[in-house]
């Protein structure tokens, strides 16, 4: 399996007459893209926005961010659109990293996620650091919320995939080839280095927490092994929005910080030789099912070490918790990332679950911890949701417009592959 | 099987295949509630705090469990920790206002508690 992707540095975007990429900013028709989300009769309008880095801008309620990603020769996203499945991780896929397509719209009644692009709030989420493509979708009636879920994650995937198209034609990009042998040739490959997997863990459990492996829904997968090549080309995509901090977006999918770490060290200092995907449900049958079966699977790669990320909060930790005990219990050093949920004096126990084998946790923070922001120019979106919302209260809204907020309440602020700002560095 | 729960969805499409016990009270009663019987050797079938809306923001709850004669510490663990974590969202939120909540908002969080619930219970009983 190899994948060549084909990075082109997006710093502004505009609307304009015609689709295309000039001097790293890009121009998009929004008639084009209006006419591309509406061929799905679910929907009766959208409107399209943009915020930049720096701008007076909040984003709220934010469903998913997408990153534009396209295949020359081939399918990314796999599973949406077509009935036949191609193998995601060949080829040549191109990315517009520093944009974004961003969906918001009202599903049910409490709704998740914030995205300031400047203030103290933008220094916690990736997310103020790229331009959005904001598409606010309405839905016609009669259209149950299931179906609306599934309209809304459709269109955001649609409309990335095509804003990547417009890459094609342009030649400044900077490529990087991914290369993912058989298990037997990287063993071969790299004797001496210490062999690790990776348990990647994702939201199985119903409507707006759910995942989707080539389309279709995690809840119906076991555990299985999958290569970070085809998590690039988006064979995993977010249908989970609830909670934002602690949620994985499709972006953060296509942009998994722990693979993009494993992937830099894999042949210098580590030998990857695997990574799990793991369900995570609800039932304690099909929990611990799902623990056996990812910790006989790691136990079957021989690996020496093991590396744990987590979605969500609650029940999740019991799987993380379980998954980490099984696999040290083999004795495989094995690491965990969470956040925590202490309170807002951080005093509270964080954690729902512990097991005392967990002896190396990576903490992306305490979601409670809380402070101000302020006003904005110009919100997208509805600011009034800010009161229903995961991290937001009834008073929230301060008389001068500032909001009173915890740190979860934004998009990805505490992501647990840790592609966040909350962060510390030893030396 | 007896479910807990205080949806009035979940007792509806329920009720004619197991034994449910419609709990008149909140999220947190609903544990105690089951948290009882898990001391009277009953198993708990799917994790209290499925879901990730907080215990603070859905008032809306549902357990299954199998009865059993003997303690499954398993599940003692599991609601008793279940229910210092509700203990724990509640007294933080009792530092702040919570909304209150629309009826259609209230609609909203009984539907999502039993898309939750009916996704759990699917590998358990076809209702």
């Amino acid at each position: 399996m190899s994948l060549e992707l084909r990075k082109i540095k997006i710093t502004d975007v505009k609307f304009d007459d015609s689709n295309k990429i000039e001097n790293g900013i890009l121009y998009l028709n929004k008639k084009i893209m209006e006419e591309l989300v509406t061929e799905d009769k679910r929907i009766k309008s959208v409107s399209f926005d943009i915020a930049r880095p720096g701008e007076s801008v909040r984003i709220i309620p934010v469903k998913d961010v997408v990153e534009p990603r396209a295949k020359i020769d081939g399918d990314t996203f796999p599973g949406l659109f077509k009935e036949t499945i191609e193998e995601a991780g060949n080829g040549i896929t191109y990315a517009l990293s520093g944009v974004a397509v961003t969906t918001t719209g009202p599903i049910v009644g409490f709704q998740e996620g914030l995205i300031d692009m400047s203030g103290p709030a933008a220094d916690y989420t990736i997310f103020s650091e790229i331009n959005h493509v904001v598409m606010t979708i309405k839905k016609n009636d009669n259209i149950d919320a299931h179906e609306h879920e599934e309209m809304v994650r459709l269109a955001g995937i649609k409309l990335a995939k095509y804003i990547a198209t417009i890459g094609f034609e342009y030649e400044d990009y900077e490529a990087e080839v991914y290369e993912w042998e058989s298990i037997g040739e990287r063993y071969n490959k790299y004797p001496d280095l210490p062999k690790v997997a990776y348990v990647y863990n994702c939201m199985s459990q119903g409507l707006l927490h759910d995942t989707y492996f080539y389309g279709r829904d995690s809840k119906l997968m076991l555990p299985t092994l999958i290569s970070p090549l085809e998590v690039m080309d988006g064979a995993i995509i977010s249908g989970n929005c609830v909670s934002p901090g602690s949620k994985t977006t499709t972006y953060h999918h296509e942009n998994n910080a722990v693979i993009e770490s494993l992937m830099s060290r894999h042949g210098k200092e580590i030998n990857l030789v695997g990574i799990i995907l793991n369900p995570l449900m609800t039932t304690l049958k099909e929990k611990y099912r799902n623990i056996m079966l990812t910790v006989r699977t790691v136990k079957m790669l021989g690996v020496d070490g093991v590396l744990i990320s987590q979605e969500g909060f609650g029940n999740p930790t019991t799987d993380l918790m379980h998954i980490c005990k099984g696999i040290e219990n083999e004795g495989i050093k094995t690491v965990i990332i969470t956040n925590e949920d202490a309170g807002e004096d951080g005093m509270s126990e964080s954690l729902p679950d512990s097991v005392t084998e967990a002896d190396a946790i990576v903490s992306t923070g305490n979601s409670n911890e809380s402070f101000t922001i302020p006003a904005m120019d110009k919100t997208i979106g509805d600011l009034e949701a800010i009161k229903r919302i995961t991290g937001g209260h009834a008073d929230s809204i301060n008389e001068d417009g500032s909001l009173k907020i915890e740190v979860q309440i934004i998009m990805g602020s505490h992501n647990l592959q840790g592609n966040t700002f909350l962060t510390a560095y030893t030396k | 099987m007896i479910i807990y729960t205080n949806n009035i969805l979940v007792e509806k499409k329920y009720k004619e295949k197991v034994k449910v016990i419609f709990v008149e009270g909140n999220y947190g009663q609903v544990l105690i509630k089951v948290r009882d019987q898990v001391h009277l050797g009953c198993h708990i079938l799917n994790h209290p705090l499925y879901g990730s809306v907080k215990p603070n923001e859905t008032p809306f709850r549902s357990v299954a469990v199998e009865e059993g004669k003997e303690l499954d510490l398993e599940s003692v663990d599991i609601i008793e920790y279940a229910l210092l974590t509700y203990k724990k969202y509640m007294e933080n939120a009792e530092k702040i206002k919570q909304d209150k909540y629309p009826d259609e908002i209230t609609d909203d969080f009984r539907m999502i508690d039993l898309d939750l619930f009916s996704n759990a219970m699917d590998g358990i009983i076809k209702a």
